[in-house]
């Protein structure tokens, strides 16, 4: 499926190897710059508490960033392996997959604010690659039973 | 007309007086390069881009790369007038050098995180929101020329 090369995948993995410890920072601040600064996104959190550092910030800054991690973990097959997340985005949350790009944008952002040295373009190329199957996979549309008969 | 707060235009100019373009520029010039290799179509001319390390290296990225950020630097400089700024650069990039407006974004993409590296934990999302509104701005009025 996916034509990320095996130096892509050793990059993605061994980048994301200095996340640990840093999930609820990082996550929180991607979850602060895309709300501030593209507007658009704010309808799919209005139910959340969104003032900086709040816990409900914090919380779900931390599963997004569980969510990236299990697409690190998954990455030679992400289509399958993300499937659930993927039925979640489409029909439960149902956010526009322009919004996808937005986010991958900000992580990138801020993980270039917090490894400046690291984050080479040699790293951003793999990472942006891997982000856009990543976006992919979750712009899939899976029809599963439970769609077809709400779609009813 | 572009509407700024008075906190997006101290910030603006506070970044450009803080960042130097011959270091930006190149960093973003060659960092667009690098992850959007299309982009490459535009600098046939300029030699070697055959991989990262080149890139970084080549001389004329380097230049072309403090061109592009003084060029961005003007539109500091004419914040409530940046359209008039850059019509003649919008008539160069549409009907001279003929890019496709789509990549002005990947590289004013590719200045934020450059930016964004440099400053640190200063790069705040209200920064970030600031400083990429700017871009937008001079992103839309270097595609004004087109049609």
């Amino acid at each position: 499926m996916t034509s990320l090369s095996a130096k892509d995948k050793d990059t993605v993995r061994a980048f994301w190897a200095k996340v640990p410890g840093k999930e609820e920072l990082i996550g929180a601040d991607v979850l602060s710059s895309t709300l501030m600064v593209y507007p658009q996104a704010n309808p799919y959190f209005s139910h959340f508490d969104l003032s900086p550092g709040s816990d409900q910030m914090k919380e779900e800054g931390m599963t997004m960033m569980d969510g990236f991690g299990e697409a690190v973990a998954k990455m030679d097959d992400l289509t399958p392996g993300l499937l659930n997340l993927s039925q979640l985005h489409a029909f439960t949350l149902r956010v526009d997959p322009a919004n996808f790009k937005i986010l991958s944008h900000n992580l990138l952002v801020v993980l270039a604010r917090m490894f400046p040295k690291e984050f080479t373009p040699e790293v951003h190329v793999s990472m942006d690659k891997f982000l856009s199957h990543v976006s992919n996979a979750l712009s899939e549309k899976p029809q599963t039973e439970a769609s077809a008969v709400s779609a009813q | 007309m572009v509407q700024w707060t008075d906190f997006e235009r101290a910030t603006i100019k506070a970044i450009f007086a803080k960042i130097d373009s011959a270091v930006v520029g190149p960093a973003a010039l060659s960092r667009c390069l690098v992850v959007y290799p299309w982009t490459q179509r535009y600098f046939g001319k300029f030699g070697n881009l055959f991989n990262a390390d080149a890139i970084r290296s080549n001389p004329n990225v380097i230049a072309h790369g403090k061109v592009v950020l003084d060029g961005l630097a003007r539109a500091v400089q004419n914040l409530d007038d940046i359209k008039a700024t850059y019509a003649e650069l919008s008539v160069l990039h549409s009907e001279k050098l003929q890019v496709d407006p789509d990549n002005f974004k990947l590289l004013a993409d590719c200045v934020s995180i450059v930016v964004a590296a440099q400053l640190g934990k200063d790069f705040t999302p209200e920064v970030q929101a600031a400083f990429q509104k700017f871009l937008a701005v001079a992103v839309s009025a270097l595609g004004k020329q087109y049609h």
